[in-house]
């Protein structure tokens, strides 16, 4: 009877004990208002990862859409949040009517620059841009729901031939679609998966210089405003207190060096969103160029 | 362990689902989602697996000795398991059943390696959206056509089903639903979709316990259950139908991928036939006849590892279960695909976990059946309306869940009108309808973008 008090005495000490070393840590979770299956999901979780290791209670919340995600942040959950958001995608919600304010307090900082890039199906001989084009009066391009609307509209009047979009749910399906002979093209982020895909051949990206032997998009299509277009990425707040928002910040601007983060954004040749100046301002210049806009609406 | 764990969860709980009649696999996976919500998606097919074999065990025995079907594939054994039980024979139809359901899960385990190879190779070369929007028409149109009663009635309910599904803001194709009807800006909670669990328990859940209920008016049985026989009396009985097995088992691996009604059909089909055949030889038993029974319950048992295969190689669900099966895939956020399951190794644990699951089912079933007795003096009607309770219950704690709560119980108790005229139509075909409306307008969407964009 005696042993049988002390192992319940000492359990619930050792239950009191993890309970309020959990409850020390900071909160801060990733939400992520896009679908599951793409770079979005997979980043998300190595950022909840990656803070986890940083020393926050951090968990994965998936919102899937920016009307869900916005439903979410209006909720007192109790638990402080950032979600990952690039300027195309800020630039799409808007124009779907869902409305997620950047501020200063909101913006935190960025996270990375990523190149753009363009593939075909590696078992189609590809040599250049010229070769591909000719003889076709369109072109089906396969990329993400999010992009934003009249994007190849460029594409078209400058090479006569009608670049059509066809959407899909999730940057892993547009390769999918690409491999399965829906589409011509595909647009999408340079990522590790883009480049380690063995069935497609990305041909090109949107940096100024030559990556990994792919010569600048701007070389294949000089007249498109958006040839040297990266995706610009942002942390947004989510009800985080005033006065842990230095805190954060700086553990965000730090994000980058993480042990899995690191390597993740050098494999892709992206860059930290900590070397990047006017980070702000940055973001907005991005939105203007997507919009067409002089100057972004902020 | 856990997977195990998984397992053995499903074997009991399908058990029950089989037992009590009308209520079935699909509102036993419903009611599991607490179970659920952290398993690996190896644990959910596990478990999904284990609740439809082990209910085709119990579901036949319910069939037989009350004569009331859990299933339409189980009708065969109402007809003529429920006549051998009123002849004093219930034990050798129930055996033979069991028996003849195991036969039937391993030759299914044959069939579906043997055409596995094959099957994959199909689907990496040619499936493309063109291809995946053929069989999402196939496999939305057919259940219009094959189920129910009237075509025209479950085009209106497949109607009503895609309506629910689109209300909100929808990404591809990219519009929101009725801008100027529907009342976004006083509910701005229906901006982000209708949610998936109230809508089954209202539209889904309400009219099947409805039907279910009506079934069980007047319904008494005196008789009792008793077997006096050895095993080795039962195992000889079966070795003399054996052939009817083998015959079931065929239909059941060929017929058991046609879509929504596959373990109906090749049931009823394999008993039609059998039937046929023993008329035709004279040695068919008008006061209950084991060899239709046998192959009608084996041809039942091998559709249920064939009727995965569209779900696991593609994601396409062919059954109501399936379908909520999916759901919750899709909410735990898994890829379901010849990928995340054949290549990856986890259909052969599922396969081997299969083989286990049926033996011990079979192994459990035949000892349990002697306390089938017990069910006479349960009111049944008094489960139905618990499991109803249990999932309003549910329901109201996912919305807390996502601090939901008043939009999910508002959805739930706005859609029971509807759900009461559906006690009259097949409610089925409205949740298959509802799950699969998202991805069949995406491919049809991008079918247009890419032809005619």
């Amino acid at each position: 009877m005696t042993t049988k008090i002390k192992t319940l005495a000492l359990s619930v000490v050792f239950m009191l004990l993890t309970t309020f070393a959990y409850a020390d840590k900071p909160i801060l979770d990733v939400t992520i208002p896009s679908s599951n299956k793409g770079n979005s999901w997979a980043e998300g979780n190595m950022l909840s990862d990656a803070l986890k290791r940083m020393g926050y209670d951090s968990e994965v919340v998936h919102t899937k859409k920016c009307v869900n995600n916005k439903n979410y942040m209006s909720k007192d959950t109790g638990r402080p949040a950032v979600f990952v958001r690039n300027a195309g995608r800020y630039v799409k919600d808007e124009s779907r009517n869902c409305k997620v304010e950047i501020t200063k307090d909101s913006f935190i900082n960025l996270f990375y620059k990523r190149h753009q890039t363009m593939c075909v199906r590696a078992d189609q001989p590809f040599t250049n841009i010229a070769d591909f084009l000719n003889g076709k009066t369109r072109v089906t391009v396969a990329g993400t729901h999010s992009l934003v609307d009249g994007i190849y509209d460029g594409l078209t009047k400058s090479t006569g031939v009608d670049f059509v979009r066809v959407d899909y749910k999730g940057s892993k399906n547009i390769i999918k679609g690409l491999i399965a002979g829906d589409t011509d093209l595909m647009y999408s982020g340079l990522t590790k998966r883009e480049i380690g895909t063995k069935q497609i051949n990305c041909f090109t990206t949107s940096s100024t210089e030559s990556v990994d032997g792919r010569p600048p998009m701007s070389e294949f299509f000089p007249d498109w405003h958006l040839n040297t277009n990266g995706t610009l990425k942002y942390f947004h707040a989510v009800n985080i207190p005033a006065d842990q928002m230095e805190k954060v910040r700086n553990d965000l601007n730090n994000i980058t060096n993480d042990v899995k983060i690191k390597p993740y954004l050098e494999k892709a040749f992206m860059t930290p969103g900590s070397a990047i100046d006017n980070q702000l301002n940055q973001f907005w210049a991005t939105v203007a160029l997507l919009t067409g806009k002089k100057e972004a609406s902020k | 362990m856990d997977d195990a764990l998984f397992v053995a969860l499903g074997t009991i709980l399908g058990f029950i689902s089989g037992i009590i009649p009308g209520v079935g696999n699909t509102i036993m996976i419903l009611g599991s989602y607490p179970l659920l919500k952290d398993a690996s998606l190896l644990q959910m097919l596990l478990y999904y697996v284990a609740i439809i074999s082990s209910s085709q065990f119990s579901g036949s025995v319910v069939a037989t000795v009350f004569g009331i079907p859990g299933e339409s594939s189980s009708l065969p054994a109402v007809v003529e398991g429920n006549r051998m039980f009123r002849r004093g024979a219930g034990n050798f139809a129930i055996s033979n059943a069991a028996l003849g359901s195991v036969l039937g899960a391993f030759i299914a385990v044959v069939a579906v390696y043997s055409v596995m190879p094959w099957a994959i190779e199909l689907i990496k070369r040619f499936y493309n959206n063109n291809i995946q929007l053929v069989i999402l028409l196939l496999a939305t149109t057919s259940i219009c056509v094959l189920m129910g009663k009237s075509i025209v009635q479950n085009v209106f309910v497949f109607a009503i089903g895609i309506l629910l599904g689109m209300i909100g803001t929808n990404y591809v194709p990219n519009y929101v639903f009725l801008p100027q009807i529907l009342p976004y800006e006083t509910f701005p909670l229906l901006l982000t979709d209708l949610p998936l669990f109230p809508i089954i328990v209202s539209l889904y859940v309400f009219p099947v316990l409805l039907q279910t209920n009506a079934m069980f008016n007047g319904f008494y049985s005196k008789q009792k259950y008793v077997d006096k026989n050895q095993f080795v009396e039962h195992i000889k009985e079966f070795a003399k139908n054996i052939s009817s097995s083998l015959r079931g088992s065929v239909f059941g691996c060929f017929i058991g991928l046609v879509p929504h009604i596959g373990a109906s059909v090749a049931s009823n089909l394999s008993y039609a036939i059998e039937r046929k055949f023993g008329v035709k030889h004279k040695q068919y038993n008008s006061k209950g006849d084991i060899k239709t029974l046998v192959a009608a319950e084996t041809a039942n048992n091998s559709t249920g590892l064939v009727g995965l295969l569209p779900l696991i190689l593609i994601g396409i669900p062919i059954s109501a279960s399936e379908a909520m099966l999916l759901g919750y895939i899709d909410i735990n956020n898994y890829d379901i695909n010849y990928e995340t399951t054949v290549e990856s190794g986890m259909f052969s644990t599922i396969v081997i976990w299969f083989i286990v699951i049926n033996t011990v089912s079979f192994l459990l079933a035949w000892p349990l059946v002697r306390y089938v007795n017990i069910l006479t003096k349960v009111n049944i009607k008094h489960m139905l309306w618990g499991t109803g309770l249990g999932l309003v219950t549910l329901t109201y704690y996912l919305g807390v869940k996502n601090f939901e709560e008043v939009y999910h119980m508002t959805v739930m108790v706005c859609l029971l009108p509807l759900g009461y005229w559906l006690r009259k139509a097949e409610p089925m075909i409205l949740m298959i309808a509802f799950i699969l409306q998202d991805k069949l307008f995406a491919s049809i969407h991008m079918f247009y973008s890419i032809h005619f964009g």
